[in-house]
């Protein structure tokens, strides 16, 4: 149960990777993937089985448009690109992101409980 | 809905979205592949690392679709195309399954349907269940079941509040002349209200009006639907046009709405009327009206039952000579007419139950056996990633595609094994006729199949998806499977054999009873006799002289025919429900009469050369002469159970006897001049009943059935006969040309047909029990393949692998066969009143039954252990 609650909150959080790398630019699934990798300095890697899934998923709810281009190398590609819709949706899970991490950083910025710290501290 | 449409056209163009996901998948793994080359990789550990990374393809495609909101559109037709592909490449298996189901499901529908139709169903009239047959009843003079007389009819009618209407009906065999040949039909007069009260539709004109019925006469008549259209074409301007009937004018006034109406014979009714004389009308004890009635709304049967008691106690009462001991019996009208076949139809829907059980286990089994082999299988398409949930749907799917080309099959089966049934059936069977496919039931048949279907292919399904897919590839590699479901399907193949021993058993002791029934002596010699019914109509052969002239014309006439050894008429050859018969009195023992247990003497008049023809012997005194004339003293002959029941420690010959109570000098004689040796006339089963005959030279009766006995073969007679007939009358109608012995067929038909369905039943269990074990051996032998193998190159002999092999198969054949003996021990006091002089556990039918059903189970493991014997063991350890 629990790993499927994280699968559906790291699924939200690629889905804004995704759009947020669109918003730069049209681009191809694999180029997605390199441009977050290289965004993050190699720190997220996307997990590739769950990129396409999630590529074809924003596609068919109208936030991404797919259309079969040409690549950097000239090489038939399906690509990517941010609709207005989807646009409007960056931007509302954006904000919704922000307050997230606010949040988290407020509650780890409250003081440690001292019975961790003991604990902590003799181990 | 524009929703479910764009995922309806993504699906119609899915060919291309494949292929489009195909191609960007080789895109991905291509720029991947450079990327980690550009890292330094060599080319192939980089396309490795990058497929890797890929994860499962299966999944991922999977997760495209799913993305997509296809997929479950997509799934479904991939899951049907995959079932039938499966199918495709198990045709052994597909067949057993598919065969099983079809005949489990046409079988149960065809047979349910007559039983249900027959049985089960209303009769074609609104509020059926209303209906109810009026009997008069008589316990002192051992009627149960008899007619009343108008008097009593008329009073019963004006007391009654519970039922809402009564009527008479008398049914008879009327002549219709004009037109085309004469021709008899069973002709039905009834009284006021008849239709009306059994709410019969008309398909054209009226019914009868209140002035046209219970008066002198009234040439107005009502046809059958059947009638209307075989003799007049459909033509709707029979309305209004007349008909000869018995040489009296009729005007065709209604004719009713296709289907048997009531009684189901009926081609014609005409409305109850008495003539001028007040012999029918009057007489409070002349006894011939049979009565239908309808509950008034609310009443109860068993209220109206009490009513009818006191209103014939008042009866009684009042007219304590003629009423005395009569009473009244209220049955549903149902029953009247299915009567008889009750019993047997419902042990025919024992049948069908038990043989749908057979199928269910059968399919179970084959399902069960198909999954064991198809682990491997399922594990590996688990190893590469699909889900837990497709590999179940797909089991769903391809149960379903199973169950439903089966029950597609079956369907087709059952509405063939109707007309089937109905084609085999004896024609006395009660409503045959009406008799169609039952769709309920087909749906519920069509349920169970497809339930059974889909329970048992998921269990392995479901199997699988709980095993770590590793283990299980190896474990499903080696051929082992779990004990439980081995033994449990060891179960289903000893129970399948349990079931249909029973109906083996069922349907043997029906089979040999009927053989005991064909064995019985009739008394007739029946070899060589032909059998031809007559009806005079009354107009012109009103007077006894005029009936004894056209016997005696006819006797000669058909004697001079060149082959004809004996020739004689006798009015009714067999008995029917209710035989012309009453009490009598001996001369010699007037105090007999009073006593309650002597059975009514059945009464019939035969010509001179009737004994003869028929092969009856007379084993005292002498038969009829031509010379027993109408002005001589009233002659008789009675069979062996009168002289035995009546005149025991007497001479018979020259005692005499009177119909009813002797009332002084004017008492009407019968001298006794011979008896004749007993013949079984109301059905080889029944017991010969006390019979007095009296010579047609003396009291010639309108109905009569002539008997020819011919040296040749009878049939070819027959236009010589009718042509004989004509010589004498040209206006008669002749009917029911026939051997005697297919006459005596008959009254054993609806025995033979319950035997014949029976064999059909035991037949069909027998090959599906055959499948199942001959599966379960063929499967067990194949899993087993390396073990044989291993013992056969340590130097196991042949036979004895085959031995073993045989033995496992006939243990479980062995097993069940016991359990179905116990079983029917339990169950054998319902088929036991369906036997004839033979008991439920007769040892010859065991014996035969469990011989047949071991030597089926042989030849089923026989083939599987074969191939196990001549396993060669190299390839065999090489399978691995």
């Amino acid at each position: 149960m629990s790993k499927d609650d994280r699968a559906d909150m790291l699924q939200g959080t690629l889905d804004l990777l995704i759009l947020h790398a669109l918003s730069l630019g049209p681009m191809h699934g694999w180029g997605v993937s390199q441009r977050i990798r290289g965004l993050s300095r190699d720190v997220l890697q996307v997990n590739q089985g769950s990129l396409y899934p999630a590529l074809h998923r924003l596609e068919y709810r109208g936030l991404v448009s797919a259309e079969w281009g040409r690549s950097e190398s000239n090489r038939r590609a399906k690509i990517y690109a941010l609709t207005p819709e989807g646009e409007r949706r960056l931007g509302l899970e954006h904000r919704d992101w922000l307050r997230f991490v606010e949040a988290v950083q407020q509650v780890l910025a409250a003081a440690v409980p001292p019975r961790l710290e003991t604990e902590g501290g003799t181990g | 809905m524009r929703g479910l449409w764009l995922r309806v056209s993504r699906v119609l163009r899915r060919k291309v979205s494949e292929q489009e996901i195909d191609e960007e998948l080789r895109f991905h793994v291509d720029m991947e592949t450079a990327e980690l080359m550009r890292r330094g990789l060599r080319r192939a550990e980089a396309r490795r690392q990058a497929l890797i990374a890929l994860g499962g393809q299966d999944r991922w495609r999977e997760e495209v679709r799913a993305a997509r909101g296809t997929a479950w559109i997509e799934d479904t037709l991939r899951d049907v195309r995959l079932a039938f592909r499966g199918l495709a490449r198990a045709p052994g298996f597909a067949a057993a399954a598919i065969g099983t189901v079809a005949l489990g499901v046409g079988a149960a529908t065809a047979i349910y349907s007559v039983v249900d139709q027959v049985v089960l169903s209303p009769l074609p009239y609104p509020d059926s269940d209303e209906l109810v047959t009026v009997w008069a009843r008589n316990p002192g003079r051992d009627i149960e079941q008899g007619m009343t007389s108008w008097p009593n009819f008329v009073d019963w009618r004006e007391a009654t509040t519970t039922l809402g209407g009564l009527a008479t009906l008398v049914p008879g065999r009327v002549t219709l002349t004009g037109g085309g040949d004469p021709e008899e039909l069973v002709g039905v007069s009834v009284s006021r209200g008849f239709f009306e009260l059994l709410g019969a539709p008309f398909a054209l004109g009226r019914t009868f009006r209140d002035d046209e019925t219970e008066g002198d006469f009234a040439g107005v008549v009502v046809l059958s639907h059947e009638l209307f259209t075989r003799r007049f074409g459909a033509d709707p301007s029979v309305l209004g046009r007349t008909i000869e009937l018995d040489d009296a004018t009729f005007e065709v006034v209604g004719v009713t709405a296709p289907g048997r109406g009531y009684p189901r014979s009926a081609e014609l009714w005409t409305p109850q009327a008495f003539g001028t004389g007040r012999q029918w009308r009057e007489p409070r004890g002349r006894l011939w009206l049979s009565v239908v009635g309808r509950l008034a709304d609310g009443a109860e049967l068993s209220a109206a039952q009490r009513e009818m008691d006191r209103i014939a106690a008042r009866l009684e009462a009042r007219y304590p000579d003629v009423n005395g001991g009569a009473g009244v019996t209220l049955e549903p009208l149902r029953r009247t007419i299915v009567g008889d076949a009750r019993t047997p139809l419902l042990v025919l829907l024992g049948a069908v139950g038990v043989l749908m059980l057979i199928a269910v286990a059968n399919v179970a089994n084959l399902l069960m056996a198909r999954g064991t082999v198809r682990a491997p299988e399922l594990a590996a398409r688990r190893a590469l990633g699909a889900g837990r949930c497709r590999i179940v749907r797909q089991a769903l799917a391809h149960s379903v595609v199973l169950g439903g080309l089966g029950g597609l099959l079956g369907a087709a089966l059952a509405s063939a094994g109707v007309v089937a049934l109905v084609a085999a059936a004896p024609s006395d069977l009660p409503r045959l006729e009406e008799v169609r496919v039952d769709w309920l039931i087909l749906g519920l048949a069509l349920a169970s199949a497809l339930g059974a279907s889909v329970a048992f292919g998921l269990v392995p399904a479901l199997q699988s998806t709980r095993v770590d897919p590793g283990i299980s590839l190896r474990a499903a590699a080696r051929g082992s499977s779990s004990a439980g479901v081995a033994r449990l399907r060891g179960a289903f193949v000893s129970g399948q054999f349990a079931l249909a021993f029973v109906l083996l058993m069922g349907s043997g002791l029906l089979v040999r009873s009927f053989l005991n029934l064909r064995a019985v002596d009739p008394g007739f010699e029946t070899e060589g006799v032909l059998s031809v019914s007559i009806s005079l109509p009354p107009a012109r052969y009103a007077d006894a002289a005029a009936r004894g002239a056209f016997h005696r014309d006819l006797v000669e006439e058909v004697d001079a025919l060149p082959v004809v050894d004996a020739v004689g008429t006798i009015s009714s050859l067999f008995l029917g429900e209710l035989p012309n018969a009453g009490a009598v009195t001996i001369e010699s023992r007037p105090e007999r009469l009073e006593s309650s247990t002597e059975i009514p003497v059945v009464t019939d008049a035969v010509s001179p050369g009737l004994f003869s023809a028929a092969g009856l012997e007379i084993v005292a005194g002498r038969g009829f002469e031509e010379t027993d004339g109408p002005d001589d003293v009233p002659v008789a002959v009675v069979n062996e159970t009168f002289a035995r029941l009546y005149l025991d420690g007497l001479d018979p010959v020259g005692e005499r006897y009177t119909w009813g109570k002797p009332y002084g000098e004017d008492t009407y004689w019968f001298t006794i001049v011979g008896v004749v040796e007993d013949a079984r006339r109301s059905g080889l089963a029944a017991p010969t009943r006390p019979a007095v005959f009296e010579p047609t030279t003396q009291r010639a009766r309108r109905d009569l059935e002539l008997l020819v006995r011919t040296t040749g073969d009878p049939l070819s007679l027959a236009s010589a006969v009718r042509a004989a007939v004509d010589a004498v009358d040209a206006d008669l109608p002749v009917s029911r040309v026939r051997t005697l012995e297919q006459a005596m067929g008959d009254s054993v038909a609806q025995r033979r047909f319950v035997a014949w369905i029976l064999g059909v039943f035991a037949l069909a269990a027998l090959v599906l029990a055959a499948v199942g074990i001959f599966g379960v051996m063929a499967y067990l032998v194949g899993r087993r393949t390396r073990e044989i193998g291993v013992r056969v190159a340590l130097g196991a002999g042949r036979p004895r692998v085959l031995g073993e092999v045989l033995g496992e198969g006939m243990r479980q054949a062995g097993a069940g066969l016991v359990a179905g003996a116990v079983a029917f021990l339990a169950m054998a006091g319902l088929v036991r009143s369906q036997l004839f002089e033979l008991e439920p556990t007769d040892p010859p039918t065991f014996v035969a039954a469990s011989a047949v059903l071991l030597l089926v189970a042989a030849v089923a493991c026989l083939v599987p252990a074969r191939r196990a014997a001549t396993v060669n063991a190299v390839v065999a350890l090489r399978e691995d």
